[in-house]
């Protein structure tokens, strides 16, 4: 490899990295979260009854009655029966169809609905605390909460392929990727910044790798669709068409003559015997009260959730009809694989805390390259005065540290604001953005130099107190959870805690290091004129 | 940080290099993306809806390689010749073999 090219890339790696990293830190930082969303919603959701658990067919029999009354009509009913951490409550969600003569097209979110029902009465869990919890938490990593749904997915499928663009050429670059696994040199500025960065980024590789590209294969159908499209001539209808058969949609024609619904819970028991006594973990109802009614029993399991397989039932008869098809080829098989992993609903506990630290690695991996970038131009005095330059500085501070002040902000509103206030989920959210909008005026107003330290401190404060705020506004702190066993509402704290710990030894570092650089700076300046004269006599003599 | 990429033919930092190189790695490169895409969906054998997906699970690795040669290649009259010929290439041999394989 030559110079030169290696140059050409080392440049690309730095623009791509850097030219979006606040917005791939939000990635990784909300993503991340969404490894324990479940058990977010769960603290968020302090008031909610406790885990439900039921045989599938009995569970399915209250959601069909359900549904019966309150969407008796639809395209389409998705039950999910409770069980395991993805899945505490008995979950319905249903589709409605487009109105035929409707003069405006109504708004697709409002032909949609979604509950969680209490097993016991049959009807919809009672919202105490209107919260997002840890599922918008989490889907901002996609959506950017404030943005349209299309323009997300573009811009995010931008910043992913810089993402990949930036992993690739970090690769290429490094002359001796083994031997900078093993080389760390702290407490040297630039250098010290650089090896984290390279430490950081070498041992957690694979997971970059994997987390990127799956994350890239999320927008194949926004970003790729051309490649279909021209290879079967630019035709819309037959891409769909094939598309739509290799995944095993085939389009249910409504017959418009009612049938009641067939009686769910022997199709239920009539798969799992199918499957040697595995249940099903998902009912898909199909024109529900149509003489055309389907019903499929669909069960994942194993890393790849879709194209998993199921068994197509006569909605109105109960005959078995076919077996759905299942993952139609290779390369469709490796696309379902890895968007498995990047959602990772297969991990099991232990995996489960490898992926929020391989998360918490990739976010690492983020600030590091961000802030040393600044820290190789901080020691030309020339560069420091550039807008640039104080723009990255500033957006280091404000996003590196303000981010998780701005989550932990999103944690006290769900606490603090009034559990009757209208529009509460979403004030949470503007919380979070208030939060963090304070916090990238903070280092602009004061210098960035004493903003590093403060917002830790600060960010110290807002996660080592979430417990004491949980025990001042809920029966469910840690008095409670740690007497009772109740490890995921337990551990919630204790992470926070944990956090906040985390944060105050960065801040108590940072402090002690901004005092050290400024009393000793005159003596480095010395150090290396004299060793710069030492070289210098050393030529002579030689 | 000084790379030949970002510098003129007197070895200064240019804008205009850098704009000119982005601009083909964004539009150009996208187009580049696609229509080789397509063409590797065709030339692979066996089934359509196999060529197909594969083609589209390699284009983002297709991409990457396209835009780290933009931004490799010293001159930037080889950026904007090569990518209009390849461009011209892989879409003209993807219509070929589109044809070849329609008619009967």
């Amino acid at each position: 490899m030559n110079g030169a090219f290696r140059q050409s890339m080392t440049w690309l790696h730095t623009w791509t990295g850097l030219v979006f990293c606040w917005i791939l830190y939000f990635m990784f930082v909300t993503g991340t979260l969404g490894y324990v969303d479940a058990e977010i919603d769960r603290w968020m959701k302090p008031e909610q009854i406790a885990p439900q658990q039921a045989a599938p067919a009995e569970a399915i029999t209250v959601a069909a009655r359900y549904l019966q009354r309150e969407a008796p009509g639809a395209d389409r009913w998705f039950i999910t029966p409770p069980g395991g951490r993805d899945a505490p409550h008995l979950r319905v969600f249903w589709q409605l169809p487009t109105p035929e003569n409707a003069e405006t097209p109504p708004d697709p979110e409002s032909l949609r609905g979604q509950e969680l029902l209490d097993l016991d009465t049959g009807e919809p869990l009672p919202e105490v605390r209107e919260t997002g919890g840890g599922q918008v938490l989490y889907r901002m990593h996609y959506l950017l909460h404030y943005l349209d749904r299309d323009i997300a997915y573009r811009f995010i499928g931008v910043v992913t392929m810089l993402m990949f663009v930036g992993l690739i050429t970090g690769i290429v670059v490094h002359k001796k990727i083994f031997k900078e696994f093993f080389t760390f040199r702290p407490g040297k500025g630039q250098r010290s910044w650089l090896d984290m960065h390279n430490l950081l980024s070498v041992t957690s590789l694979p997971f970059q790798l994997m987390i990127t590209y799956s994350g890239l294969i999320f927008m194949v159908t926004v970003w790729m669709p051309g490649i279909a499209l021209g290879t079967f001539g630019f035709d819309v209808q037959r891409t769909q068409t094939v598309l739509s058969e290799a995944v095993g949609q085939v389009p249910t024609e409504r017959a418009n003559e009612a049938a009641p619904l067939v009686e769910l819970a022997p199709l239920l028991a009539d798969a799992q015997m199918r499957w040697d006594g595995a249940p099903a973990t998902g009912v898909e109802v199909r024109l529900p009260g149509d003489a055309n009614a389907e019903v499929a029993v669909n069960r994942s399991e194993g890393i790849a959730r879709i194209g998993g397989g199921g068994f197509v039932y006569n909605g109105v008869t109960g005959d078995y009809e076919r077996a759905a098809p299942g993952v139609p080829n290779a390369p469709i098989a490796i696309a379902a694989t890895l968007i498995g992993l990047h959602e990772g609903l297969f991990a099991g506990p232990v995996l489960r805390w490898l992926y929020l630290f391989s998360g918490l690695i990739g976010t690492a991996m983020v600030a590091t390259g961000a802030v040393y970038w600044t820290a190789k131009r901080k020691r030309t005095g020339v560069q420091r005065q550039s807008r640039g330059y104080r723009f990255v500085d500033a957006l280091n501070v404000g996003t590196i540290m303000g981010l998780p002040i701005a989550i932990a902000a999103y944690f006290w509103a769900n606490r603090l604001l009034p559990t009757g206030m209208e529009h509460r989920a979403d004030w949470e959210v503007h919380a979070m953005f208030l939060v963090w909008g304070l916090c990238l005026l903070h280092p602009v107003v004061r210098s960035t130099k004493h903003a590093w330290s403060e917002q830790a401190w600060f960010a110290a404060a807002a996660f080592a107190l979430i417990p004491v705020l949980n025990g001042l506004t809920t029966q469910v702190h840690l008095g409670y959870s740690l007497r009772a066993g109740d490890w995921v509402l337990a551990s919630f704290d204790l992470v926070a805690l944990a956090t906040g710990i985390a944060f105050a030894m960065a801040a108590l570092l940072m402090s002690r290091r901004a005092a050290g650089r400024e009393a000793s700076q005159p003596v480095e300046l010395e150090d290396e004129l004299s060793s710069s004269l030492n070289t210098d006599t050393g030529a002579a003599v030689a | 940080m000084a790379s030949t990429v970002t510098r003129n033919e007197r070895g200064r930092i240019s804008g205009w290099h850098i704009t000119s190189r982005v601009v083909a790695a964004l539009i150009p490169g996208f187009v580049l993306t696609n229509t080789s895409g397509v063409f590797l969906a065709l030339a692979m054998p066996g089934d359509v809806l196999h060529s197909v997906a594969t083609a589209t699970l390699l284009s983002f690795v297709i991409y990457c390689v396209i835009v780290m040669w933009v931004f490799s290649v010293e001159r930037l009259k080889t950026v904007w010749l090569g990518m209009t010929g390849a461009i011209v290439a892989t879409s003209g041999g993807a219509w070929l073999l589109y044809t070849l394989q329609s008619s009967p």
